[in-house]
């Protein structure tokens, strides 16, 4: 078979010993760059991209993969066990993971992560090695009216996931909205609501927001006790090996979330955070009997997410290797590592050159092997890390944030803000406020910008777009239901309520 | 454990209204942005959406006010004196830290604000010290020299070095 | 990360901590700062490491580089601008910060091309205008007629406000045609939105159209380039065709004004030097840019030219 060979030829360039290290290497550096909080994948691939260049064009690739793949997976990591996400994929992994880590679990979350990474990984590259022609079609025909329907839809559908007051959670969302739309006008250039200031004109950056919202308020939680952080009472092997009922609710819940995270990843946006939003969703609308866990350390609460998390990584590949177009910060870097390489990413590749493809798909799923090799044994090392002495761990982290997030753009102006949501967060949340819609509001709000004004632009500001188009329309149409459902499902409960508490004349 | 002193509906009541006023700050600015043409293609167009929202569900959750939910040290409860006093010391580092970062430069800085934080969480003197300055110095040789980041030498060591 | 280098940076640490420093008599004593004006990562950021690199040899110094992002692009050139005129601040930008950002940010400490020293151009870009492959027409010419018996029927995808809009406006008025100008936020939503179908024609950078071209994806019309390029002789330049409107998207290096001559002449070589090295090339070249020294002076005045037009546009708003 044509597509059996093609990959044989890919796995035996990806199997040469010094492309198996190279992935170790860059898996390794990938999980090292993710644990620290403030530098993404982004930042670890653009400052080791140089290194890569002297290296034969298969060997670089293999190494910025893995490192792609392991900063993707190193941010679960202190999500799960400090609370801090290490990059915006593993904000919702802090809800649940955590939660679950506190129970003393904290070596069988990471081990259901690494797991769960590597599945949906695989399973993600399974899909995009058999349909890689017919999807980069399929994701041509979303244009903006499209990705504005879709981010209402999202925001519609999202906002409870955590729990909380819908109404309440809404006002967060457009709060998050708001301050996305603080500073530089994406679209035009321009600056607004700065006051004349120069630190408004920065805006309020999502690492920095998150950061705060979760790591800081957890940090000062943490600090305003002596309690600390939760211990890690043992480190053999057998509590970290995640039990029998663990691992039956984990593995559906890793299936949904790789499908979910395949599938948006083949959308433009921040397909890693949305994905894992999303996946948390469905999780919590389908459990029946451990719903109330979920907020309190339910295992599909971060199985789910870190498995979507994780398919994005791999689908978001598919426009920028059928298309060349890159949708995100992260694959336009490994486009341009590619490109540096001698390849030409774009709609002739997959015929001209199907050797690299599938070297390349082949050197992620090394990556990805190399990943779950070295990462299973370090589960062991990284729980020993709520071991470190309380006085070490808390000014380290807090170091270590304000680091991360000073050197992405060199702005007091984010520690402000860092320390600001943090303070902000900490009372807001004592007050049942939720956070996780203002972190959404802040994703989705230039979504939903961005594409609303494509969409005027390209109608000539005629509304009727977005019901004309057919994939807009079913859009819309999801909508209008998202909004109208939980009102008929109140009616039709009181009705019920109302029939039977009233006696009969 | 001593007794925290509860949320009240009316206090979440007043964080809402805050939440809205600066959501109603938010809309008057919106106004002052140009809506374009077509109408809503220019910078005014979204945030006047976001903000008209943003005011109503303010009101309508200001009205509400839903109770604050669970009861413990981390939800429905003010910080005790003692909780409080701890917050505002690290307020209070954390604003040193802002201020200071240009002047002494990352590992000075770094150094003083986890020996504070040591300190915090109880540690000895020594202890604290002896920590921070191993901790300062690796985290400065891990952002700048092996991940080849710019971080701040401070402007004080500056003079000390180029004159 | 190699052994050297590792022992390297530890000594550097060492020499921070002590404050111990070994003072030489010519420039450059110190390490020379490069300022990205965009975040870690990216285009901008990968062309900026690139050049520091290769700027460290003819330096003799390290050439750290600081990611200075935010304000479109301007806050960086800030950072360079308001420093002391040592040359121990220099900076690598497009011309869109220091000719159209600037008019939309207020109180910058900075505006026209005369207020700093650019101390040369580093390489650049080119647009060009493309049609789906079955339009009705296949040259600039017959897309120009067409447009006329079809007023505001056609729409172009393009990049709103900077360079794009100003070019395209200016071969819009030059044609006499009433296109619908449709903005995105960067050539891959750009593209997209054009390969599916939603636009007759794309006016983006010609790298990116090359590609989509190169598939059949795309028939090119003409290149806004001063001149034919290499790979496609058969695509006309608008200059050819009597529309006389270029742009070109221009990398330059630039530093605080008043530089003392010594001080600029040395950074200028090694600008000329690092043009030239093979890394930097092949980094630039990646993205499709041509590489090329380019004298500072010609730059500012190229700069200045659309610095003005930007600001006479701006003030007729």
């Amino acid at each position: 078979m044509d597509l059996l060979s093609a990959m044989a030829s890919g796995f035996l360039v990806a199997l040469q010993p010094e492309n198996i290290l190279a992935a170790l290497v860059g898996a390794l550096v990938g999980t090292a760059t993710g644990v620290l909080p403030g530098l993404g994948v982004l930042g670890a691939m653009a400052i080791l991209m140089p290194i890569t260049l002297h290296l034969a064009p298969v060997t670089g690739i293999i190494m910025l993969a893995g490192i792609y793949y392991g900063a993707m997976y190193g941010g679960s990591t202190t999500a799960i066990l400090l609370k801090i996400p290490g990059e915006s994929g593993s904000i919702v992994t802090t809800i649940d993971g955590y939660e679950f880590a506190r129970k003393g679990r904290a070596g069988a979350a990471l081990m259901i992560c690494a797991v769960g990474s590597f599945i949906a990984g695989t399973v993600s590259i399974l899909g995009l090695s058999l349909f890689l022609p017919f999807l980069s079609d399929a994701a041509l025909s979303f244009s903006s009216p499209e990705f504005c329907a879709l981010a209402v839809l999202g925001a519609l559908t999202l906002i409870r996931i955590t729990g909380g007051d819908p109404v309440m959670g809404m006002m967060m969302l457009l709060v998050g909205m708001g301050l996305a739309t603080i500073g530089v006008d994406a679209v035009g250039g321009s600056t607004r609501f700065t006051f004349g200031t120069e630190s408004l004109a920065l805006g309020f950056d999502l690492v920095p927001v998150a950061l705060g919202l979760y790591g800081m308020s957890e940090l000062l939680q943490v600090l305003q006790t002596r309690k600390g952080f939760p211990k890690a009472e043992s480190v053999r092997l057998r509590d970290m090996v995640p039990t029998r009922a663990e691992w039956s609710r984990a593995w559906p819940a890793i299936v949904r979330g790789s499908g979910i995270g395949f599938f948006i990843g083949l959308l433009p946006g921040p397909g890693s955070l949305t994905s894992t939003f999303a996946s948390y969703g469905i999780e919590k609308g389908l459990a029946r009997e451990h719903k109330r866990e979920f907020g309190k350390g339910a295992v599909e609460g971060f199985a789910g997410p870190e498995a979507a998390n994780n398919a994005v990584a791999t689908s978001a590949l598919v426009p920028v290797i059928s298309l060349g177009i890159p949708f995100t910060p992260n694959v336009a870097l490994l486009l341009g590592a590619l490109i540096v390489q001698g390849i030409q990413p774009g709609p002739l590749l997959l015929s001209q050159r199907p050797d690299i493809v599938w070297g390349l798909l082949a050197s992620m799923y090394i990556g990805n092997i190399a990943l779950l090799v070295l990462n299973l044994p370090l589960v062991g090392l990284w729980v020993r890390l709520l071991r470190v002495p309380q006085y070490i761990l808390v000014g380290s982290i807090f170091v270590v944030s304000i680091i991360g997030v000073y050197t992405m753009r060199s702005s007091m102006w984010d520690l402000v803000v860092l320390f600001s949501c943090g303070f902000a967060g900490f009372f807001l949340r004592r007050m049942g406020f939720d956070m996780a819609p203002l972190v959404l509001g802040l994703v989705l709000g230039p979504i939903f910008e961005k594409s609303l004004r494509e969409t005027l632009f390209l109608s000539g500001g005629d509304l009727s777009i977005f019901v004309t188009r057919p994939i807009s329309a079913v859009l819309v149409g999801l909508c209008v239901v998202a909004l109208a459902l939980p009102t008929v499902f109140a009616w039709v409960k009181r009705r019920g309520g109302w029939s039977k508490t009233v006696p009969a004349p | 454990m001593e007794r925290l002193r509860d949320i009240t509906r009316g206090q979440v009541r007043i964080a809402a209204a805050i939440l809205t006023l600066i959501g109603a700050v938010y809309t008057w600015q919106a106004t002052k942005l140009p809506i374009g043409d077509p109408i809503g293609s220019e910078e005014g167009g979204t945030p006047m959406v976001i903000g008209v929202l943003w005011v109503l569900f303010g009101i309508y959750v200001t009205l509400k006010a839903p109770a604050p939910g669970a009861q413990d040290d981390e939800v429905g409860t003010w910080p005790s004196r003692a909780m409080a006093m701890r917050l505002i010391a690290v307020a209070a580092l954390c604003g040193a830290y802002i201020v200071l970062l240009p002047w002494l430069g990352t590992i000075a800085t770094s150094f003083l604000f986890m020996t504070a934080m040591a300190r915090m969480c109880g540690a000895p003197w020594l202890r604290s010290m002896a920590a921070s300055i191993i901790l300062a110095v690796a985290f400065w040789l891990l952002f700048v020299n092996v991940l080849d980041l710019s971080l701040p030498t401070g402007a004080f060591f500056d003079a000390l070095r180029w004159g | 990360m190699t052994f050297q280098k590792l022992v390297t940076a530890t000594l550097c640490a060492a020499a921070t901590l002590c404050a111990n420093p070994l003072r030489a008599d010519t420039f450059p004593t110190k390490p020379v700062t490069l300022v990205v004006n965009y975040p870690a990562g990216g285009g901008s950021d990968a062309i900026g490491r690139a050049l520091a690199r290769a700027m460290e040899k003819p330096l003799g110094q390290p050439v750290p580089v600081e990611n200075v992002a935010g304000g479109g692009g301007t806050r960086g050139v800030t950072a360079v601008v308001t420093a002391p005129p040592d040359g121990y601040r220099i900076g690598v930008a497009t011309n869109s910060p220091m000719t159209i950002a600037v008019h939309n940010v207020a109180g910058l400490p900075w505006n026209s091309p005369g207020t700093y020293e650019i101390l040369g151009g580093i390489g650049s870009m080119y647009n060009a205008v493309c049609a789906q492959p079955d339009a009705p027409f296949n040259t600039l010419k017959e897309m120009v007629d067409y447009a006329k018996k079809n007023p505001g029927q056609l729409k172009v995808s393009s990049i709103k406000g900077g360079l794009n809009q100003y070019t395209w406006d200016q071969f819009a008025k030059a044609a006499g045609i009433d296109v619908r100008f449709v903005p995105y936020s960067g050539d891959a939503d750009g593209i997209a939105s054009f390969l599916g179908k939603n636009t007759e024609l794309v006016n983006l950078t010609w790298p990116t159209l090359r590609a989509q071209m190169d598939a059949g994806k795309a028939k090119c019309l003409a290149i806004f380039a001063p001149a034919r390029v290499t790979t496609h002789p058969d695509v006309p330049t608008f200059k050819e065709l009597g529309y006389d409107v270029i742009t070109t998207s221009d990398y330059v290096v630039y530093a605080p004004k008043d530089l003392p001559a010594d001080v600029r002449k040395k950074l200028v070589a090694a600008v000329e030097t690092a043009v030239k090295d093979p890394d930097f090339v092949r980094v630039l070249s990646a993205q499709s840019i041509v590489v090329a020294f380019q004298d500072g002076g010609d730059m500012k005045t190229r700069f200045t030219e659309v610095y003005d037009a930007f600001a006479k546009a701006k003030g007729a708003n």
